[in-house]
């Protein structure tokens, strides 16, 4: 022992400076560590704040660009060449099975909501919370986002997916008839037009619950989730209720004549007909919508003092074609009025000229075409298809001739004349001044589907009138060319200016 | 065979410089070390502060975002219970049961302090409507839940006994004059004028669709119904004071919270 020390020379005992300065740096280096730590935290919480956030506004992008994107009028409407029933045409609900999705995968990602099995494709378990059965159970489609800041440098909004589905009882957990049945199988629908607007259920009128039967004016309400999951974990899962608005338009007859005066001239052609039957004559069909509403006048008019149009309009009509205006009201033995001219009141929207200057105001806003001055069929937007309606404004008199259909909402501000084998399919409303012009020269075999309605709103000088001025309406010639109620072209003529969010709630994630 | 010279030790002056320079070294590092922890205890105590006031901000957003759901528009028909709609996003006092509503600035709440946020906050589970109450009494800010019972002030319910629980501690935002002399002294301009700073902050719909203002502003629809944004400003203070300047420590956190569902 004594021995091995010996042999330790002093110069090596020296090594006790070393230890000293490893001593300190240690206690230096902790002192710095816990520095870092500190820092460390404190970034982790802003971090924190920061994904939940971003989280949030992700999913609101997700349902912002649904929202657009349900619009037919969108450039990047949902409806394609590869997704043609993508969106359901305009009033008409979903299929409560019916499930679409937009993908919004991050690049080199895989997203698939349907796809249960695997945890890290981001599976959409909120679906079975809601619809009662797992999102494979049900008939999906799916598009992916269109957000333009994929494609460049920055990068888009980071949510992954948003499923659009029919909104059900069950689905938005709101027991909407208050009847304590959270019902599945029924697409709810919302009706902005009446006095107390609420939800409903879609059930037709017949089947099995008349008392909350959607109104005609009732749209179909969609529910729009969208999940966001931000790098480093924050996740965000929300959801609208949507429904489109419209322009609340309705129709108490094929033909409506309001106004104080009506000069009328029917049509001796044998086959002119006004139908106040839905969906009667030959119609084109708007996919998903059967018509069954019930039936409307042949003719509607509203009486003004001491002038009754109901005498005018049948003074107008030749003796033996009395039965070619066939409508409400229906008899006790099932029996069509013919002729079926009758007192009706609009819709509250279109009663006074105030109101219908209002009305053609706000569909000149939301038109896909504004024609100022007068126009013929080949001002009509040439996209204008059975498939593709659309909202035309002629300010002037429009007069169409030859060989020509038109498709959804047309509004004349002047006088209305046709010739030839010419039709509209949807609504066709003539709102001018002084004394409103229909005149009809028949001669072919097309027809007016949905709903047609001539009125004067204003006096020769253009000053709106204080109430429904005179009008005019006249069809000479043979020819088909007759007004067929329909309440499907009604709807599907009034292509929704925007999708209105009805509620908002946010939905815990469970991937 | 040991030599007896490398078997000599150090010599005392050796020692003694050693012993001194080991002294000054290390007196030098525990003093580093002494500030480092003071420093340590006070930003963890600030850290703490700010982590629960983050997460209450969070969840404030939350609530507001969610104010208002389920609409009265979800429900056919009118005889629904009362208690499964939100018959308004903020529930106000006094008068509520009256359905009378009162003027932001005038109203007890939603206040400058106070807030109830009606809305179903826990829609998978239950499908009663809730109110949500954050109230700021001496310092701590309380968050409350009820169900919702219709006819009730929603004042009242959320003041019994047990619904009102702290939520965040040591709130400086209508602190004593002689606090708020001291933060703003320490941090200048912290509380503007040397008033208190309102938690809640109301933005509310400009008539004609013009966007959102101001609810105390002129012609503004000042009412808890129109409520759409609301701005808070939680400034909160660390538990002790620094150890080392003695002052008090405060963090101001600010969030914009905006009410997504449509008015009732």
């Amino acid at each position: 022992m004594l021995k091995a020390k010996s042999r330790k020379s002093r110069k090596q005992e020296k090594g006790v400076a070393l230890l000293i300065s490893i001593f300190v740096l240690l206690i230096i280096s902790a002192v710095g560590l816990a520095m870092v730590f500190a820092t460390a935290t404190e970034s982790s919480l802003a971090g924190n704040y920061k994904l939940s956030t971003t989280a949030r506004y992700a999913a609101m992008a997700g349902l912002e660009e649904a929202r657009g994107r349900m619009l037919p009028k969108s450039p990047n409407y949902l409806n394609d060449a590869a997704t043609p029933n993508f969106m359901p045409a305009t009033g008409i609900a979903l299929a409560t099975n019916q499930v679409r999705y937009i993908l919004n995968p991050a690049p080199g990602e895989v997203v698939a909501p349907t796809n249960l099995a695997s945890s890290t494709t981001y599976p959409d378990n909120e679906y079975a919370a809601e619809y009662g059965q797992a999102v494979t159970a049900a008939v999906s489609q799916t598009k992916t986002s269109v957000s333009p800041l994929n494609n460049g440098t920055i990068p888009g909004p980071t949510y992954k997916w948003v499923r659009i589905t029919p909104a059900t009882e069950a689905s938005l957990n709101i027991d909407v008839d208050n009847d304590t049945n959270y019902d599945n199988t029924v697409s709810l629908f919302y009706d902005a037009a009446a006095a107390t607007p609420s939800l409903m259920l879609g059930v037709p009128a017949g089947a099995g619950n008349p008392a909350t039967a959607p109104t005609p004016t009732a749209k179909p309400v969609f529910e729009v989730t969208a999940l966001a999951v931000v790098p480093g974990g924050g996740e965000k899962l929300l959801q609208y209720a949507v429904t489109a608005t419209t322009f609340n338009m309705n129709f108490p007859a094929a033909l409506s004549l309001p106004g104080s005066n009506v000069a009328f001239n029917g049509a001796n052609s044998n086959q002119w007909f006004a139908d106040g039957v839905d969906g009667s004559g030959n119609p084109p069909p708007v996919p998903g919508c059967v018509p069954n509403q019930p039936t409307v006048s042949a003719v509607g008019v509203t009486n003004v003092g001491a002038v009754n149009n109901i005498n005018n309009v049948l003074g107008g009509v030749a003796a033996n074609r009395m039965d070619h205006y066939v409508g409400a009201p229906i008899a006790a033995n099932g029996q069509l009025t013919s002729p079926s001219v009758s007192n009706v009141t609009l819709n509250n929207t279109m009663q006074t000229p105030a109101e219908l200057n209002q009305l053609v105001q706000t569909i000149e806003q939301n038109a896909d075409l504004v024609v100022t001055g007068n126009a013929t069929q080949s001002n009509m937007p040439s996209q204008m298809s059975v498939n593709n309606p659309m909202v035309v404004v002629v300010d002037g008199n429009f007069s169409m001739t030859g060989n020509y259909t038109g498709y959804g909402l047309l509004v004349v501000t002047g006088n209305f004349a046709y010739s030839g084998t010419t039709g509209w399919k949807g609504i066709v409303l003539v709102v001018g001044d002084g004394t409103t012009t229909f005149l009809g020269s028949g001669g072919g075999n097309n027809e007016f589907d949905g709903a047609m309605m001539v009125a004067t709103i204003k006096d020769a000088n253009g000053n709106l009138l204080p109430a429904l001025g005179p009008s005019s309406f006249q069809i000479n010639g043979g020819g088909g060319n007759g007004v067929y109620y329909n309440s499907c072209w009604i709807n599907n003529a009034q292509t929704p200016p925007t999708y209105k969010m009805l509620s908002f709630r946010e939905i815990q994630y469970n991937d | 065979m040991p030599n007896k010279k490398n078997q000599a030790g150090f010599t005392l002056l050796e020692m003694m410089v050693g012993a001194a320079i080991f002294l000054v070294v290390s007196g030098a590092v525990m003093a580093l070390l002494n500030v480092s922890q003071k420093r340590y205890k006070t930003d963890t105590q600030v850290l703490g502060a700010f982590q629960e006031a983050r997460l209450a901000i969070d969840q404030m957003t939350r609530d507001i975002n969610d104010a208002g759901y389920p609409p009265k528009s979800q429900f056919l028909n009118p005889a629904t219970p009362a208690s499964m709609y939100a018959q308004t996003p903020y529930a106000w006092s006094p008068g509520y049961v009256a359905q009378a509503t009162c003027a932001i600035g005038a109203c007890t709440t939603p206040s400058n302090f106070d807030l109830i946020v009606e809305t179903n906050v826990d829609n998978n589970n239950s499908r009663n409507v809730s109110w949500v109450r954050y109230q700021l009494l001496t310092g701590t800010l309380y968050r409350g839940v009820v169900v919702k019972t219709p006819g009730v002030d929603a004042a009242t319910a959320t003041s019994q006994p047990g619904v009102m629980a702290p939520y965040v501690t040591n709130v400086v935002n209508n602190a004593s004059a002689a606090t708020i002399a001291s933060l703003n002294n320490d941090y200048p301009g912290l509380f503007p004028g040397g008033a208190p700073v309102p938690i809640f902050t109301y933005y509310c719909d400009l008539p004609n669709n013009a966007g959102v203002g101001l609810c105390t502003g002129a012609g503004v629809n000042n009412t808890p119904n129109n409520i759409r944004e609301v701005g808070i400003t939680l400034i909160v203070r660390a538990k002790g004071v620094d150890e080392q300047s003695g002052d008090i420590r405060a963090v101001t956190l600010n969030g914009m919270a905006r009410r997504i569902n449509p008015n009732q």
